[in-house]
């Protein structure tokens, strides 16, 4: 291995450098995703939410000339972006959220992970000895399959689905590693609190590979039956992917050096060497019609599985072949402690440029390396109709949309919304814990809303667990009303329908205990902020009409809301909506119109001379203002719609020939 | 002596817990819920927790040996017998008692003391547990309070086959017992690790046979707790109360099982650079000789050879300039010295507690070593036990070793005695007799110097007579 692997002087652009990122990490990564995925839920409004868990958890960034920054972290969105932006890390590792240890008895800087996504790592490299494609890094299309199936194998086993579901895990993102694996992340809140053996138990299950150089046979498979798991993954998968592909895309049996790799792992030295006179004698004559890799399978086969082989181990040893070539190999430090770093998704590798985006395991077989976006390729896109955005989002406009979306509607909101679940039911189990230590708590005080001061329980608690609540009757403007959130049923049922202590009235009668009279009364509790639940994401997307809520928008409180197809109805009617169409309606056929070639400068695609405008060496800085105000003159005589004014970041957007 | 026998009913009933009467349980297993409130004499006291120390080092050399279960259960048992056991059942429940918790005191202190008797204490308890009868499994079970009920026979009929099929796979009868308990898999993790147990979104089904796993899990979980608060409490308390007591035989109790750990070279040894292939020669065990020659071919080591090779020289006394050089030496021809500045040098520093938390780290044990899994591309690891048989022969005969030391050197690894097959290696290669056995690698080192200087000497003072 002469070559030393070196980043290449800045003189020679390759797709990858600080300033490209730059402008990456300023337009397309999304960070709001990304920290939402992350926060799990609690970064919301809801009491139940432990505001300092994102705050907790460790990022590490390597910045250029492999600095590592580690133990970085962020209490809001806001913050991670800042930081991202301004330090332009090559690559962000993403830890577990911990905690100091209060007993730490050594050092003063003891940090002990307190939950972590269980974390798969599969690297190409490590079937180095199976394919003779490629070898190290890189991957090609015949050797990608490997990959493929050892996502099949484990998706179909962590999830829950109908008749594989070894652990039933629902929230599973699987991720390209942007140059020669993949990563799987298991987000489900059972598997971030996995201790570390159950950990190494679960990438235990997985293991069928073993052994290191020093071993011939890295896989051994007892006893008369498999492990459903083994049989399972061996008829639907490994078998077929075996025979059908890899025989042929490797040439397994093409030859001598590797087919004899394939009979070392015969038991028997007569048969081993049997075949191996074989097909040694007749490697001309059966080039004929047959492939000669399936031939020989076909041989090797007969000769194992026939009748006179009753030693099971020769039986065995079909199944043996097959799975040392195919079945997946987990790096098995990574999986099994809660402190390994990983990095995050939608990082950009720096060798390849690519962009590490989810993988659909149900399509899996879809996902092409070799096409996955590459940083060049996305500011290509940025830039091709770059100003008229038509969305405050800029990914919608490159290769990055697919990604992103699949990654908000398959993983993310899924996800969010089981979060959201679980943080509720978590929270009222404690409010049904704290009602009930409440109830021995003797109330002295209460007075009448009418004088709207501060209530304060005095109390006498017999159990000291829980601190006594304080509580404030709110100013009662029907719509100002805070809701209490307090009673598990109540708010179950207000979430679709009118609360039910709207319908109390000034009544008063006293049932439910303490804290059901309270809320009738409309007292809020003080600490708690506001007491918002919805489990919908908040995302803005500005092409979707104005039905779905902004984010950002004050939220309505509560107030009567209609169901069903009633509601349906009335907001397809709404006027606002029709008005929000006909905007977007206008909007877009006046970007259509301005990127048509009929029209000005568009067309010519403003920077990108070809696919990749890093393909020549340029100087960037020189044109970057005059083009810009070109372009944008240009379009602003062509009539088009949606222009903003450019922001700085973009001023620095690269250059090509095209703008001379 | 009366003080103390009036207060052993109290010991087995408090203990024990469940079982009822001490006397009424032969060969009773206590869960060790609660310390006994007796008196124990202090030579009692000390004794016994050496007693069951040496269990738990025999329970530790079986299982660094790769013994099969079969053959733990059989260990378990004779070491029971043989140092624990005494002729009334509730005295040998006593001493089961008192010795437990002496030991839990001594082991309470650091971390790895913590991990180390937790895992023997728990191998311990599994074995005992799978040789009470089922009578009285049930009752530990219930001890336990184990929320679990049998599964209902509709539920079983329903995945009876894939059962059967697990029951096979794992090698017994295709006849599936009848009792199975249904259980969150993170509950039965060594059984989930060794897929002898099915799974299904996410509850594993336990046979009444492997019933032990449940327990133990619950069983460790509650000794490490109490581990912890032990820990606690003695630091806050008895540590100081105790110091002219109980302090100094604690403390002797914990230092007299680990042996030197090897983190800093024995008597200010230091090895050079230039004499690291001549020492490999003479005297590096057969792991380190391999992943030496790996490295000098391919200039390369993956992590957890860096790491295995990289304390062990540590341990041998090379400094940490030295390290430094010696890596980058090495590494610079495949990744350029560049690079290993970058990537490599900041963990070889980190090894010797110069980056980050600064933890002097111990060169890998034996035991440690044996039980590694090495993955594609990796050397570390034990030869005996994860080298092939064909590679191992090649191996062992260029250290020079054959004919017949060599085949009872497989015949040891066959039987999964590794360290035995590495300790005849050292008297097949040295020509003389090892009584110590090797349990490090870097004992290996010292030992081999040590008699190599004895001869040299020997050779050197010969002439002058």
């Amino acid at each position: 291995m002469g070559s030393i692997s070196k980043r290449p002087p800045p003189a020679v652009p390759h797709g990858f450098n600080a300033d490209y990122l730059r402008i990456y990490y300023g337009k397309l990564f999304p960070h709001v995703d990304f920290f939402k995925w992350l926060s799990y839920g609690n970064d919301g409004k809801h009491p139940g939410c432990d505001q300092s868990y994102v705050g907790r958890r460790e990022f590490s960034f390597t910045l250029e000339n492999d600095i590592y920054l580690r133990f970085q972290s962020f209490d809001s969105v806001a913050e991670m972006e800042n930081s991202i932006k301004e330090k332009c890390p090559f690559k962000i590792d993403i830890g577990p959220p911990a905690k100091r240890h209060a007993y730490a008895q050594s050092g003063n800087n003891v940090f002990v992970p307190v939950e972590r996504e269980l974390i798969f790592d599969i690297d190409i490299s490590d079937y180095d000895d199976v394919r003779y494609c490629c070898s190290g890094a890189d991957v090609c299309k015949d050797c990608w399959p490997l990959m493929t199936i050892a996502i099949k194998i484990l998706d179909a086993s962590l999830r829950g689905m109908l008749f594989c579901n070894d652990f039933g895990f629902n929230h599973i993102l699987w991720a390209y590693s942007g140059r020669r694996g993949v990563h799987c992340w298991v987000c489900d809140s059972r598997a971030r609190k996995l201790n570390n053996e159950q950990r190494a138990a679960i990438a235990d299950y997985f293991r069928v590979y073993k052994g290191g150089e020093n071993t011939m046979k890295k896989v051994s498979l007892t006893g008369p039956v498999l492990h459903p798991l083994l049989a399972r993954s061996y008829t639907d998968v490994l078998k077929c992917f075996f025979e059908d592909k890899l025989l042929l895309s490797q040439q397994l049996f093409a030859s001598e050096e590797r087919y004899r790799k394939i009979l070392d792992l015969i038991p028997d030295e007569n048969i081993a060497s049997e075949l191996h006179d074989k097909w040694q004698g007749n490697r001309r004559s059966s080039i004929s019609k047959e492939d000669v890799n399936a031939t020989r399978w076909e041989q090797l086969k007969t000769t194992l599985q026939s009748g006179k082989q009753k030693a099971q181990g020769l039986r065995r040893c079909v199944e043996e072949i097959v799975f040392s070539y195919t079945y997946p190999r987990l790096d098995m430090e990574v999986s099994k402690h809660m402190n390994h770093l990983l990095k995050a998704p939608f990082c950009i590798h720096p060798k390849t440029g690519r962009v590490c985006v989810p993988i659909d395991p149900n399509n899996c077989d879809d996902f092409d390396p070799t096409t996955v976006p590459t940083l060049s390729q996305l500011l290509g896109e940025l830039n091709a109709d770059g100003l008229h955005s038509n969305s405050e989002n800029d990914w919608e406009r490159t290769s990055l949309e697919k990604p992103i979306r699949f990654f908000r509607t398959a993983f993310l909101q899924p996800m969010l919304k089981a979060c959201k679940e679980e943080l509720e039911s978590a929270y009222n189990a404690k409010l049904q814990q704290s009602k009930n230590s409440l109830a021995c708590y003797a109330v002295v005080l209460a007075i009448p809303d009418s004088q709207r001061q501060p209530l304060r329980i005095i109390s006498s608690p017999t159990n000291t667990t829980k601190p006594p609540f304080l509580y404030a009757a709110r100013a009662l403007q029907p719509d100002r009303r805070v809701r209490t959130n307090q009673d598990a049923r109540a708010a179950a049922a207000d979430r679709h329908s009118e609360p039910a202590m709207a319908g109390s009235g000034g009544a008063t009668y006293y049932k439910g205990g303490i804290k059901a009279y309270w809320k009738r009364r409309g007292y809020g509790r003080l600490d708690a902020v506001s007491a918002q639940r919805r489990p919908r994401l908040p995302t803005a997307e500005l092409g979707r009409g104005a039905g779905q809520p902004a984010a950002g928008r004050p939220r309505r409180g509560w107030r009567v809301r209609r169901r069903g197809l009633g509601r349906r109805l009335l907001r397809a009617l709404s006027p606002r909506r029709w008005l929000a169409r006909l905007r977007d309606a206008y909007v877009g056929a006046m970007l259509r119109l301005a990127s048509s070639a009929a029209v000005g400068y568009a067309g010519a695609a403003p920077y990108g001379a070809g696919a990749d405008p890093f393909a020549l060496p340029r100087p960037l800085k020189e044109y970057d203002e005059k083009a810009l105000v070109e372009i944008y003159r240009s379009i602003l005589a062509g009539g088009g719609g949606g222009v903003v004014p450019v922001p700085a970041a973009a001023a620095r957007l690269p250059a090509s020939t095209t703008v001379a | 002596m009366e003080i103390v026998r009036s207060h052993r009913q109290i010991a087995a009933a408090a203990a024990g817990g469940g079982g009822g009467d001490g006397g009424g349980r032969a060969g009773g297993l206590p869960t060790y819920r609660l310390a006994p409130q007796l008196e124990v004499r202090l030579e009692e006291f000390e004794l016994f927790a050496i007693d069951r120390l040496g269990v738990l080092k025999g329970i530790a050399d079986g299982l660094s040996r790769g013994k099969r279960p079969e053959e733990m259960e059989k260990l378990v048992n004779e070491l029971w017998k043989a140092r624990m056991r005494r002729q009334d059942p509730a005295e040998t429940l006593n001493k089961d008692i008192i010795s437990h918790f002496v030991l839990r005191l001594v082991y309470c202190r650091t971390e790895e003391l913590r991990k180390w008797f937790l895992s023997m204490e728990t191998t311990l308890f599994r074995y005992r547990f799978r040789l009470e009868s089922h009578e009285s499994q049930r009752m530990l079970m219930s001890e336990f309070q184990l929320p679990y009920k049998a599964l209902p026979h509709l539920e079983f009929e329903a995945v009876k086959d894939k059962l059967s099929q697990v029951a096979r796979s794992i090698g017994q009868s295709a006849t599936v017992e009848s009792v199975f308990f249904k259980v969150p898999f993170e509950e039965v993790p060594d059984l989930v690790a060794s897929r002898r147990v099915f799974l299904s979104k996410g509850y594993a089904y336990v046979a009444m046979s492997q019933v032990v796993s449940l327990v133990v899990t619950q069983f460790r979980c509650n000794i490490s707790k109490a581990l912890v608060l032990t820990n606690r409490k003695w630091m806050a308390t008895i540590k100081e109360e105790e110091k002219d007591r109980l302090t100094p035989i604690v403390e002797a109790l914990s230092n007299a099982y680990f042996g030197p750990d090897y983190s800093q070279p024995k008597d200010a040894v230091e090895i050079s650079l230039k004499d690291i292939d001549q020492l490999a020669r003479t005297s590096f065990p057969l792991c380190m000789r391999h992943m030496l020659e790996k490295l000098r071919e391919n200039h390369h080591l993956k992590h957890g050879g860096r790491m295995q090779f990289g304390l062990f020289l540590k341990g041998a006394g090379l400094k940490l300039e030295d390290a430094l050089a010696f890596w980058r030496a090495e590494f610079s021809q495949k990744v350029g010295s560049e690079r290993f500045d970058k990537e490599y040098a900041y963990s070889i520093r980190h090894n010797y507690g110069k980056e980050g938390k600064r933890t002097d780290y111990t060169p890998y044990s034996c035991q440690k070593i044996i039980s590694a899994t090495p993955g594609v591309g990796d050397h570390h690891g034990c030869p005996y036990r994860h080298f092939g048989e064909e590679n191992l022969r090649a191996a062992l005969n260029k250290m020079g070793v054959s004919g017949h030391p060599l085949e009872e050197i497989m015949d040891k690894v066959k039987n999964r005695h590794y360290q035995l097959a590495c300790t005849l290696t050292f008297e097949a290669a040295h020509g003389v007799s090892c009584d110590t056995g090797i349990n490090h690698p870097n004992q290996y080192f010292s030992e081999s110097q040590n008699m190599l200087k004895a001869k040299n000497q020997a050779v050197q003072s010969q002439p002058t007579t």
